[in-house]
């Protein structure tokens, strides 16, 4: 149970600092230290595992990955599976494998600098089904009502315990003000227009996008291993991502304890909505270490899980049958600029045309009806290509 | 008699020969003023007397003198007064009381040193020809608070070594007279006892002594008698069952080169008055944190750290009974009313065996005992509180009342502040505090106290958060006989936290914290005899927490009740110790207490696997207990040593080790206490924290005690503090254990202090050089925080240098300066950031590796004490302070926010500018 407290307890303190001042200093590069972070989860499902390797970056920099490394995976000590660099940072098994139970699994790695990272030895979890997967109209405690994915799952072993979740949500996009006419620029001076039809797929449009953050779960609470209606995801019910057609994939991990603390410390410290960070910040040690020098920290967790998944798809009207749709995310007033104005925002492709302007009263020099891109063009938030696993 | 006055006639009668014989005079008198009497002289010649007519009160002369020189004259003028002459080469004649003047500047008169050596050491008892005359440095008087200097005899220029003094004691409010009582001269080792009759006599060395008449069950007597003749003197004593130890006078020289506990410091409220303040408020805690070994995690922060411990390790109690959080505001106020405090004592190096249950050290505050015989207020006027003490007599010289009460009107500080999320918020506070003081009879005495104190903020519209302390204490003194002294303590404390959030959202709740103790305690005291003085007893507490309940507020509240089981336990102590005087040189004090804690039901205790991190996945049961059953016990000994050796007359060793256990801790993952910490009692998981500390000190009065120089070193080692797991949740967690780490700590460090407590500039400087370490490391790496070394505590911060000075310009006049140095606390803060499965998360450093910049701060104040007449209504005190003149944006702490996925490093500081504030102060 947390309570929203924290947050209150600094604003308190913050009428004090009213006396005083907040203001931001330089904390960026001084102290840098660049550390191997090792994002390696591999399952039981027969596929070409992955291992992802980049290293801290300093505040004002990208992503930065790790490239050249000697990645392989031993099983019991004896079976190897080596691992080749596909894209910068990104490291498949040369083979398919899936991880069997009973057997110690430990990733090894060496850097091209030559520093030398081994894992603990890792056994893969117990393998637990999705008993169901459901969207139900809830009420959450912030939001208000919405969508929620509620999970359901049970292992009679009572092995499990600890669950990670994480989920790929699809939904379709129909721009509300598509037009099958647009402009085209003819001459920029003086200001010459002229229509052109307007493909279907700029009206249709879908979107993927996956969990940020850490959904984890656990039942070592309870009297059974049960997860009932867990709600993995929860849309606000205005949210425009429901306003159609929306398919979620729910992947559930069954993870190891130790796994769970390491997810659980990462989420604590900072989750996305971290104002201000009450907890005791530090480093959070994983699984890994450095074989040539003990102090050496390294980032990460071997996770070697059994997962399943599960995909569902709703309508919004299924749950809020004869509803008001949720706002669409672009605001969509239909304006009618000078013609002068036109050629810009034509050629930059920021605004689509919504008919004439037949208004009596407009000033002289705005034929045309138009609204932004997004209202008229779904390609600004998705693609016009269903996914391949879409079903209508 | 001005000082400058009487150095001026010295070195002028370096140059004037004393005798000039020539005129002669005639005069009658009949009963005539003395004064009357000069003034005819001055008419019939040349000479002009030089007096203060005060001392001439009342005298009247006889006599016919006919053709006489005026020295004859004048002695038989003043032959039985205690007046001397002295007659200046121009005609000029200067009186002076008791004193003679001397036309030659004694010997060792610029070698102070040498010459109080040689008139205090009576011991020695050199015959000599002519002893030196009595030069009273006024400083040795006038600026020893509460001692009383008295004048016997008028001086005459005889070779005497010794002069005779006698007396009765009495009893002041019986008048009977007090046998057997000890009076000793100070620093000389002399002294007498009163015989059946109360009758004493005694020797003494020309010039000041300090006379101590002191008794079990009376309060001690000191005086500066000033001896300039055989005479009499007559001492009254107040009974005093209680608190025999304590009777002592806070400006008593040489007190700290000679009692045997190390480590303590004493601050009186009055002490306090001239010293800047921020706001208004007087604030004996955070002077203390300008005292060596006291440090707080920063400006506006609650909590102290002693000697490198947590904050959670200091005892705060008030009148017998614990105050869990003295402070108001997040700690920028103290919740103690500085008008109804006698004194705050920190014991941070030798612990009485009578106290325990905190590992670092005893803040011991003392209320006043209100005057029995009249009425008496203090009130003040600041910008945040305005406070008001009264003290009540009830039955005259049998019983009184002291009441105190602070309230703040800060709610429109807070609507004035330019920020208009602020201007609907609510902070405000009060305390109250009352005492009654019951003199039964001879033997008995009763004191009891009751104390409140409320926070309340409400800072969003839709948060209202408070906290409060209460405090509840009955003691009473009983004296069996000479012998055998008995206190009898009762006390209740309390100390809760209340959240009601009343949001927009359906996510109201009540939450709420609550903590109480009851203690019983009996103490006694035997003196054995000179060399042995027993204090015995036994105490027991019992507490009872709400560790956390949270409830939903309305009926459309979502929140889902949840109330963490209550936690009780019995803490139970038995101790002894013996003040043994060796010899004169070497005094030790040895304490032992052995304490015991009791875990009491009904409880569930959670039993983890062995060798394994306890976290969910290694419960292997529950176990109920039923009420009062006992499901865990814990106890050990507690050894409290310490010793004094004198090197010197006014220069000591001492040496202590002290043992500690503590069974209750807070939770806290902040750096400094925050209100809604909460107490949590040891049980089957969380162990008793424990401490030794050995320590080393170095005492030297220079001058009296004009200059007191100390110099103290310590080594501490702990086990089992308390730290928390990285993220770790503490509010409303029922499996605390699996957050908790228990670790080891280490700290050293060396104070010096040195202070001028004497003339028109005083004031003192403290200086720590301290370190304070933490391991915590074990086999499995969630239990293990940088690598298993030892790291700086959040609360090390080796350099700590404080000037505290006060400069008097006239009685009326003073101006006060504080400066304060200190190195900036260590901190954990990004040194980076990683994506991790696809998310951005800042890289943290080792913990504390790094620190926040050195803090710094001047403050100034000027006081104005009202003039003295006695017939004014009241006596007023002005104090026009502005703290942090360098306007210095001290950084109280770092912190990161994710703004838009990035992460942002910000510091606070509170106080950034200059702060002026004038308080109005009045007694009547």
């Amino acid at each position: 149970m947390r309570l929203p407290i924290t947050k209150y307890y600094f604003i308190i303190l913050g009428i004090i600092l009213m006396i005083g001042c907040v203001e931001p200093f330089d904390a960026t590069t001084e102290d840098f230290e660049s550390v191997l972070v090792i994002d390696a989860v591999i399952t039981n499902e027969v596929k070409q595992q992955k291992v992802q390797l980049s290293r801290t970056y300093r505040f004002e920099e990208e992503l930065i990955n790790e490239s050249g490394a000697t990645v392989i995976v031993s099983a019991d000590g004896q079976e190897l599976h080596t691992f080749t660099e596909n894209e910068p940072g990104i490291y498949l098994s040369t083979t398919e494998f899936a991880v069997l139970p009973n057997v110690n699994y430990q990733l090894s790695i060496t850097t091209r600098d030559g520093g030398s990272y081994i894992s603990d030895e890792v056994t893969l979890t117990q393998n637990v089904g999705i008993d169901d997967l459901n969207a139900t109209v809830i009420t959450d405690d912030l939001n208000g009502e919405g969508v929620g994915i509620l999970l359901d799952a049970y292992d009679p072993t009572g092995n499990s315990g600890y669950y990670r979740f994480e989920y790929e949500e699809t939904f379709k996009i129909i721009a509300p003000f598509w037009n099958p006419r647009d402009l085209a620029v003819v001459s920029e001076n003086p200001p010459v227009f002229e229509f052109e039809p307007r493909p279907r797929g700029q009206q249709v449009c879908y979107n993927t996008q996956r969990n940020l953050g850490l959904i984890l779960a656990n039942t070592t609470g309870f009297s059974e291993d049960r997860l009932t209606d867990f709600v993995v995801r929860f849309i606000p019910r205005n949210n425009y991502i429901i306003s159609h057609r929306y398919s979620i994939l729910v992947r559930q991990y069954v993870i190891s304890r130790e796994a769970h603390a390491f997810y659980e410390a990462l989420s604590e410290l900072s989750g996305l909505e971290s104002i201000f960070s009450e907890n005791q910040p530090g480093f959070i040690q994983g699984n890994f270490r450095a074989d040539n020098n003990l102090n050496e920290r390294v980032i990460g967790f071997f996770d070697v899980s059994s997962v399943s998944e599960e995909r569902i798809f709703f309508n919004y009207s299924d749950l809020f049958p004869d509803q008001p749709l949720p706002d669409y995310p672009n605001d969509c007033t239909v304006r009618a600029p000078l013609i002068t104005e036109l050629v810009n925002s034509v050629k930059n492709n920021t605004i689509k045309y919504f008919g004439e302007n037949d208004d009596e009263d407009a000033p002289p020099g705005t034929p045309y009806n138009t609204v932004v891109r997004a209202c008229g063009d779904c390609t600004a938030l998705g693609i016009s290509e269903p996914p391949s696993f879409w079903i209508e | 008699m001005k000082k400058p006055l009487l150095l001026l006639l010295l070195i002028m009668s370096l140059f004037v020969s004393a005798q000039k014989e020539s005129v002669k005079i005639s005069v009658r008198f009949s009963k005539t003023p003395i004064e009357e009497a000069l003034q005819q002289i001055t008419q019939q010649t040349e000479y002009r007397f030089y007096y203060v007519p005060n001392w001439l009160h009342g005298l009247t002369v006889s006599g016919n003198f006919e053709d006489v020189e005026i020295k004859e004259l004048l002695e038989q003028l003043f032959d039985k007064t205690i007046i001397n002459f002295y007659i200046f080469k121009d005609d000029r004649i200067a009186l002076t009381r008791n004193n003679i003047i001397y036309d030659r500047l004694p010997e060792g008169f610029f070698g102070a040193q040498q010459k109080t050596a040689e008139v205090a050491s009576a011991k020695t008892k050199i015959r000599r020809q002519s002893p030196n005359p009595v030069f009273l440095d006024k400083q040795d008087v006038t600026d020893t608070i509460n001692v009383e200097t008295v004048r016997i005899g008028k001086e005459n220029p005889m070779e005497t070594m010794q002069f005779k003094l006698n007396g009765y004691v009495r009893n002041k409010v019986t008048g009977t007279p007090i046998v057997d009582l000890s009076i000793i001269i100070r620093g000389s080792g002399k002294g007498t006892t009163t015989d059946e009759n109360g009758y004493y006599e005694l020797e003494l060395s020309p010039g000041l002594n300090m006379v101590e008449a002191r008794s079990l069950g009376f309060q001690t007597v000191l005086k500066n008698i000033v001896i300039y003749n055989d005479g009499q003197f007559n001492f009254e004593l107040n009974e005093s069952v209680e608190r025999l130890e304590e009777v002592v006078v806070s400006a008593e020289i040489d007190k700290n080169v000679e009692e045997v506990t190390m480590g303590t410091i004493e601050i009186s409220s009055e002490e306090t008055k001239t010293v800047p303040v921020v706001l208004g408020e007087r604030n004996l805690l955070k002077i203390a944190t300008t005292l060596p070994g006291v440090t707080s995690a920063g400006e506006g922060a609650t909590g102290f750290n002693v000697r490198g411990g947590s904050a959670d390790q200091n005892l705060v109690i008030m009148d017998g009974g614990v105050i869990y959080n003295p402070t108001h505001f997040f700690g920028i106020f103290q919740a103690l009313n500085p008008f109804t405090i006698e004194d705050l004592k920190i014991y941070k190096g030798s612990i009485p065996a009578e106290y325990g249950g905190r590992l670092s050290s005893v803040f011991e505050i003392t209320n006043k005992d209100a005057n029995t015989e009249e009425f008496a207020g203090e009130a003040s006027i600041g910008p945040v509180t305005s406070n008001i003490a009264l003290e009540i007599p009830l039955i005259k010289e049998k019983s009184s009342l002291l009441l105190g009460g602070r309230g703040s009107y800060s709610d429109w500080i807070l609507r004035s502040l330019d920020e208009e999320s602020l201007n609907n918020s609510q902070a405000s506070f009060y305390d109250i505090i009352g005492k009654y003081k019951h003199t039964i009879n001879e033997n008995n005495e009763l004191r009891v106290s009751g104390y409140y104190s409320l926070d309340a903020f409400s800072i969003t519209s839709d948060s209202l958060y408070k906290y409060s302390n209460k405090l509840l204490s009955a003691n009473w003194n009983h004296k069996f006989n000479e012998k055998n002294v008995g206190t009898f303590l009762a006390t209740h404390s309390g100390y809760e936290f209340n959240i009601d959030f009343d949001g927009e959202s359906n996510t109201d709740f009540k939450f709420g914290y609550r903590l109480n103790e009851t203690l019983l305690k009996l103490k006694m005291k035997y003196l054995h005899n000179n060399n042995h003085e027993f204090d015995y007893g036994i105490s027991t507490k019992l507490y009872a927490i709400r560790p956390g309940e949270i409830q939903p507020r309305g009926s459309e509240s979502i929140i889902n009740p949840l109330n963490i089981p209550k936690e009780k336990g019995l803490e139970s102590a038995v101790f002894v110790s013996d003040t043994y005087k060796f010899s004169e040189k070497l005094l030790f004090n040895i304490g032992l207490r052995y304490s015991f804690f009791f875990g009491l039901g009904p409880s569930l205790q959670r039993i983890y696997e062995e060798n394994a991190p306890r976290n969910e996945g290694t419960l292997v049961e529950n176990r109920e207990y039923d009420n009062n059953e006992i499901f865990q016990t814990y106890s050990g000994p507690e050894v409290r040593v310490s010793g004094r050796y004198f090197l010197g007359k006014d220069f000591s060793v001492k040496a202590a080790y002290n043992s500690t256990y503590q069974y209750i801790h807070t939770l806290s993952n902040n750096t400094t206490v925050s209100p809604i910490d909460t107490w949590k009692l040891s049980d089957i998981n969380i162990e008793p924290q424990r401490a030794h500390q050995y320590a080393l000190g170095f005492f030297k009065n220079i001058d009296g005690n004009a200059y007191e120089l100390s110099l103290e070193g310590y080594y501490k080692r702990s086990n089992n503090n308390l730290d928390f797991k990285v993220g770790a949740d503490l509010l409303l967690n029922e499996t605390i254990e699996t957050e908790v780490i228990q670790g080891e700590g280490k700290a050293y460090g060396i104070e010096l202090l040195v202070r001028k407590n004497q003339g028109k500039f005083n004031g003192w400087l403290g200086y720590s050089y301290a370190r304070s370490f933490i391991k915590m490391d074990s086999q499995f790496a969630e239990e293990r925080v940088n690598n298993g070394d030892y790291f700086p505590t959040n609360f090390d911060r080796p350099h700590d240098f404080s000037l505290v000075t006060n400069y008097k310009f006239t009685r009326r006049f003073s101006l006060s300066a504080n400066f304060v140095y200190q190195t900036g606390r260590p901190v954990t803060y990004p040194v980076g950031t990683y994506t991790y499965q696809g998310t951005e998360y800042a890289f943290y450093s080792d913990r504390n590796k790094f620190r926040i910049p050195d803090f710094y701060r001047l403050d100034l104040s000027f006081n104005v004490e009202g003039n003295h007449k006695l017939k004014k209504l009241a006596h007023s005190f002005w104090n026009i302070s502005v703290y942090n003149v360098l306007g210095r944006n001290n950084p109280y702490s770092v912190f990161f926010v994710t703004e838009q996925g990035e992460i942002k490093a910000l510091k606070s500081s509170i106080f950034a500018i200059p702060i002026p504030t004038i308080t109005y102060n009045f007694k009547f």
